[in-house]
């Protein structure tokens, strides 16, 4: 079964993680993490700076991130880094894979926030085209 | 109340007027545009401008109104340039080669070089406060605000060497590699190392709040209600129909930072060093056309700035007038630049404040004078022909003025000029406030902010110039009350880290870049 578990360096996304790993070979899970795109007005991007590129960016966080697994002897878990609307990407990483399951960790916002913008979990559970696991 | 909570209530209350303005609609009158002015006036400059131009009285007892926040500026500036040993002019000749790019290491964390770091903070001081703000000064201060200006950048460089310095020490670097810093992080990391923890983070908040509302007038509106009054000049048409500029600038500013479009912002910001340049090459050129007249304007401006004649206030009038200018066009105290300063590629903090002393001295002591100068040289602030652009605050349209009695078109080169010092500003201080506004909402929020970049804007072209100098003036000067205050508390920090920094320049520890 593959699993994909969006991680976000929060407790509770690692929690997603290790529940994924209960279900699954640590092969079959593919870790996502979705950067932000970066303002063209903010000084790296105006100056094209390598620091600012997307190869960089990438790099970077799937090296923290690999670090952080390789601490948990999970070192066969596979990393994928994205840029854009985290919704978005989740929900299209696991449709390119072909993905069995997402596990994803719910934030719990709550008043004004929870109106105005909901939570990525609950945008992925409506795009998803395969079966979601939210995590409380 | 929680601290967020309480923020954003008063985040709210600050910008409900703003929202009250963008609201009213009075269609088919004629008028509407003067409605809208008069909301401004009315509800948001005048009870801002209650509280930070407060003068404990020294109207009465001096003779002219002394305002609390140009006091402070000003005692700030002292302060930092003698707390950092004049670092303003021992560390100057060192700025111009770290600047150069002799101690550059592609390896240092960060994103930008020295020079890039300095072109992108310039980009934003570098606008109409250096051309309409230096001519509003000298038509209400006379001559001599010209000899106070270049004292508030000249003492400014030591507060713009300690806040970027400290941009650099407390900045962040994300998990993907890109930096990020500013006074919110500097107050309240900084302010928590030393046991002011609440302090630090209502401070932060503070100049968070009062940085994105300032983007919203001296980094936007102004720049579009000055850059109009120069450009009409050649453009008539424009006086009639202020709102076809007003859509103008929407769209190009929209299509930046809304549609992301980078490669414009880029270009732009780019150019502005060599438009500097081209600026201060022309004001030269009319400097030199009346050389005769050159001994004469030395007279007038330090007679001026010592014994001005009463109308314009006398001694401490000139002198605030020429201070308030000043820090308005360079921002120095205000804290704003090391938000761009912190990207720069180093690992020694220290060396990207002293950098950026070199920026009052760009923008306010050669750039900012060059304007007076012009000003003076050819009389326009005292020609009774232009009475009425001194009257309204149209600081650009009397700098054309005297571009104008020089060579007929030179007019042009300064609408080019006016243009592209307004659309850069605007570009990087929507960066500013952007990184504050998602400082204090998250950034998920920032396209609402983004949308309220954009309607003030449009504001800038229909509200009159005296409102938005105003507002801006306050809004701007106001930053500085948290970051000022966060910079005494955390100056014995930054000394302690340039007397390290510089005993290895001065035994040659520097790494020096090959072939530098």
């Amino acid at each position: 079964m593959k699993i994909v578990v969006p991680y976000d360096f929060s407790d509770i996304s690692a929690k997603a993680i290790y529940r994924a790993r209960n279900m699954t070979g640590q092969e079959n899970i593919w870790i996502v993490h979705v950067l932000e795109p970066l303002e063209v007005t903010e000084p790296g991007v105006v100056w094209d700076s390598k620091e600012t590129s997307d190869e960089s960016r990438k790099e970077h966080a799937a090296a923290e991130i690999k670090k952080l697994l390789d601490a948990e002897s999970l070192d066969q878990v596979q990393i994928e880094i994205r840029i854009g609307d985290p919704a978005k990407e989740i929900t299209q990483f696991a449709t390119e894979i072909g993905a069995d399951l997402i596990v994803i960790a719910s934030q719990g916002k709550t008043g004004l926030e929870r109106i105005l913008l909901g939570s990525v979990a609950e945008s992925v559970v409506r795009y998803a085209r395969c079966s979601v696991l939210v995590i409380k | 109340m929680t601290g967020k909570a309480a923020l954003r209530l008063a985040l709210i209350l600050l910008i409900l007027p703003l929202e009250t303005v963008a609201q009213t609609t009075l269609p088919q009158e004629s008028n509407w545009m003067t409605e809208i002015d008069r909301l401004v006036g009315t509800y948001l400059v005048a009870p801002l401008a209650k509280v930070l131009f407060f003068d404990f009285g020294t109207k009465q007892w001096l003779g002219t109104s002394v305002p609390f926040v140009v006091l402070w500026l000003l005692a700030g500036a002292i302060f930092f340039t003698i707390r950092m040993g004049f670092i303003n002019i021992r560390g100057f000749w060192h700025a111009i080669c770290v600047t150069k790019g002799d101690y550059d290491d592609p390896e240092h964390s960060g994103e930008v070089t020295h020079f890039q770091a300095l072109a992108s903070a310039l980009s934003a001081t570098v606008g109409l406060g250096n051309i309409a703000g230096v001519a509003i000064a000298v038509g209400a201060g006379g001559p001599g605000a010209i000899f106070w200006l270049i004292v508030a950048g000249l003492l400014g460089m030591s507060s713009k060497f300690t806040e970027c310095s400290l941009g650099m020490l407390y900045r962040k670097v994300d998990r993907d590699g890109t930096v990020s810093g500013g006074p919110m992080h500097y107050l309240k990391d900084g302010l928590q190392e030393l046991g002011y923890g609440k302090l630090g983070a209502f401070l932060a908040g503070l100049f968070a709040t009062l940085c994105f509302s300032a983007s919203f007038g001296g980094g936007c509106a102004f720049q579009v209600v000055q850059s109009m009054g120069a450009i009409s000049q050649q453009i008539p048409t424009l006086k009639q129909y202020p709102w076809i500029y007003g859509l103008l600038m929407v769209v190009l500013v929209g299509v930046v930072i809304i549609g992301g479009i980078k490669r414009i912002a880029a270009t732009a910001e780019k150019i502005v060093p060599l438009m500097c340049g081209l600026y201060v090459l022309v004001s030269i050129f009319i400097i030199l056309s009346n050389i005769s007249r050159v001994p004469e304007m030395i007279f007038l401006i330090l007679k001026g700035a010592f014994t001005p004649d009463a109308a314009y206030g006398g001694f401490l009038g000139v002198m605030v007038i020429g201070i308030r200018r000043a820090v308005f066009s360079n921002e120095a105290g205000i804290g704003s630049a090391s938000i761009a300063h912190s990207a720069a590629k180093t690992e020694e903090p220290i060396s990207e404040g002293i950098v950026a002393l070199l920026e009052p001295f760009i923008d306010t002591v050669v750039v900012c004078t060059m304007t007076g100068l012009v000003i003076v040289i050819t009389g326009v602030y005292n020609d009774p022909q232009y009475a009425d652009l001194v009257k309204n605050n149209n600081g650009a349209a009397l700098t054309a003025a005297a571009f104008r009695s020089t060579v007929s078109w030179f007019p042009w080169i300064l609408s080019a000029a006016v243009f592209l010092f307004a659309y850069s500003t605007m570009i990087s201080w929507s960066y500013y406030g952007e990184r504050c506004f998602s400082y204090l909402f998250g950034k998920q929020y920032s396209i609402v902010y983004k949308l309220m970049f954009i309607v003030a804007v449009f504001l800038g072209s229909i509200v009159t110039a005296t409102n938005i100098l105003e507002f801006s003036d306050l809004m701007i000067l106001a930053m500085s009350v948290p970051n000022i205050l966060g910079l005494v508390l955390l100056s014995g920090k930054v000394r302690s880290e340039l007397d390290k920094y510089w005993q290895k320049y001065l035994s040659g520890a520097l790494e020096l870049r090959k072939g530098a």
